[in-house]
């Protein structure tokens, strides 16, 4: 309506002034080529002022017109509302999957695995609250709801943060969170909806699904910008309980509640992000603790450390994470050390709704490392495990994805198995 | 003739400036209040403060990121020329910034160019867009990779 306005009022009256201004432009130029070839001086004098003075009126009508074409008819300009605390915000993510394979009750080694038979099963159930308490506090939290393997549900608090943001160069996390390991575990949390693939590299899994590392811890983090110009460095320094190594059936790994030592674990990290390396993340780390298991047999205490490196890229299309790891354990008593590598790449493209993607996971876990071979997940983890994944994503809409994806899953001490999965993941 | 070649050479410089008057109008300006001590921003650096990755600006002040309604042509442009996402890459990143817990809300869109200038005005911290011809007294411009709206090579434009 508006624009049909203005362009009645632009035919009315700028269109016109064009004319003639042009008209006027062009006559005098007819009339002295068919009178005379030679410019008089006042003649070029008149011209120029009189397109000086047209120019200055087609500008002013331009200007006019740019205003009303501009979208601010603005009656009432609608300003925000001066932030009121505590602001709350809350979200919810859940995936809904079906998956099957063929490793059912297969037995190798003595060891057994009953493989996933062929089920419909509810993902995590996750809800993300966060509140702005004041301009520089912060909480964050994030409860599960996810069942086991005895088809209960049960309720985890996967993150609670008071946080105290003042600047860009220096903040404190204080509660449970994701440790600052790589990148994967640093990005992706419980809602299954953010990552392309299905989940998590197998090796990153939670410390209660078979993973080997320690995702959560319970302390303090220290996180910020380092200045250093293009590079864009930034930091993590996080001191907290780390993981309790135990054999006690229905011990959590995570210590949230009570630590069985008095040591604390250290993680160290720092990122780049170089402005001449556009959607480039790399970043290093090490992680220390020292850890005392709990084992019917006794063992000595161990010194942990996890290394660590990842270089990702992303763009509006392609999307590269890769990340290595190697787990250092030696007995404090002098014993020998134990190397565990681990790594992880993973490729994906997106067209238009769709985004196919690759992943290659690798983890080989020392056979002679204690911490691994007898007390970590009673020993699952043990040896080496790997094998590529493909899958398919597709955005249904911009709040449900739908997945599927195809592992071949090679474990040292288990018979070769093909899985697939499907999964509804979807925010709210 | 040399009469001729007069009167086209004024024309061209005429429809220069036409066309010069005509960009300036398009570019998006990118605002923050007179008081602020922040003249001027490369691309990136523009991109970080907009993605909320850069919290502070060299005055201590936190960022306050404005941004228009979603669909209008202001938005669109920002969106491409300085987040360079779509619209639905634009809501996924503010998510999951939120669920990282490094942001607490997503920036607020204000309705118009006059609304983003007021408020840009009366908040330290504040920076946002508008068109070039939105611009006035109230409130201070900063260079882009050291060029002013209506610059060549002016890297903000709506189309």
């Amino acid at each position: 309506m508006n624009k049909t306005r203005t362009t009645a009022h632009f035919r009315r009256t700028a269109l016109p002034l064009l004319l003639t201004a042009l008209a006027c432009a062009s006559a005098p130029a007819q009339t002295n080529v068919t009178s005379s070839s030679n410019v008089e001086p006042d003649t070029l004098k008149k011209l120029l002022q009189r397109v000086d003075n047209q120019e200055a009126e087609i500008q002013a009508l331009k200007s006019q017109l740019s205003h009303e074409n501009a979208p601010a008819a603005e009656p009432a300009p609608a300003m925000p509302p001066p932030p009121a605390y505590p602001n709350l915000q809350f979200h919810g993510f859940g995936d809904i999957d079906y998956a099957a394979d063929n490793r059912k009750g297969t037995m190798l080694n003595g060891v057994t695995e009953t493989g996933v038979k062929n089920s419909f099963f509810l993902g995590e159930y996750d809800l993300f609250v966060t509140s702005q308490l004041s301009e520089e506090f912060s909480v964050l939290s994030e409860v599960v709801l996810s069942g086991g393997t005895d088809n209960d549900m049960s309720l985890d608090i996967e993150r609670l943060l008071l946080q105290y943001h003042p600047n860009s160069y220096f903040n404190v996390d204080f509660g449970r969170f994701h440790t600052a390991l790589g990148y994967y575990n640093n990005t992706y949390h419980h809602g299954t909806w953010f990552q392309t693939a299905v989940g998590r590299p197998s090796f990153l899994q939670y410390e209660d699904s078979g993973g080997i590392l320690p995702i959560h811890t319970v302390g303090l983090s220290f996180h910020g910008a380092i200045p250093s110009g293009k590079l864009n460095l930034s930091y993590f320094f996080e001191i907290g309980n780390g993981d309790r190594f135990t054999t006690v059936p229905g011990q959590n790994a995570v210590q949230q509640v009570i630590a069985n030592t008095d040591t604390k674990a250290v993680n160290v990290a720092l990122i780049a992000t170089p402005d001449w390396l556009p959607g480039v993340e790399m970043g290093i780390g090490t992680y220390y603790d020292r850890i005392t298991p709990e084992a019917a047999t006794p063992l000595p205490d161990f010194d942990q450390f996890i290394f660590n490196a990842h270089v990702v890229y992303h763009n509006a299309n392609w999307e590269f994470l890769s990340e290595g790891y190697l787990i250092d354990d030696t007995a404090g008593n002098g014993g020998s050390s134990h190397y565990s590598p681990a790594f992880f790449a993973q490729i994906s493209r997106k067209f238009g709704l769709l985004t196919p993607y690759a992943r290659f996971t690798y983890y080989d876990v020392s056979n002679h490392d204690p911490l691994y071979s007898i007390v970590w997940n009673n020993g699952a983890n043990a040896g080496v495990h790997y094998g590529p994944s493909l899958g398919l994503r597709y955005d249904i809409s911009t709040y449900v994805a739908l997945k599927a994806q195809y592992d071949y899953l090679i474990d040292q001490k288990l018979n070769d198995a093909s899985r697939l999965t499907l999964q509804a993941a979807f925010t709210f | 003739m040399r009469k001729n070649i007069l009167i086209l050479t004024l024309a061209a410089g005429f429809m220069a400036g036409m066309a010069a008057a005509q960009d300036k109008a398009d570019d998006l300006a990118i605002i923050v209040a007179k008081g602020s001590t922040l003249d001027s921003v490369t691309s990136p650096e523009l991109n970080k403060i907009f993605l909320e990755e850069k919290s502070s600006g060299p005055d201590g002040h936190k960022y306050i990121v404005t941004v228009h309604v979603s669909g209008s042509p202001e938005c669109k442009a920002a969106l491409g020329s300085i987040y360079k996402f779509d619209q639905g890459e634009y809501d996924t990143y503010f998510l999951r910034a939120l669920f990282a817990g490094r942001i607490h809300e997503k920036p607020q869109p204000l309705n118009s160019g006059a609304a983003v200038r007021q408020y840009v005005a009366a908040t330290a911290g504040a920076i946002g867009y508008v068109r070039a011809s939105e611009v006035d007294d109230s409130i201070k411009v900063i260079k882009v990779d050291g060029k002013s709206p209506g610059d060549a090579d002016y890297p903000l434009k709506i189309k």
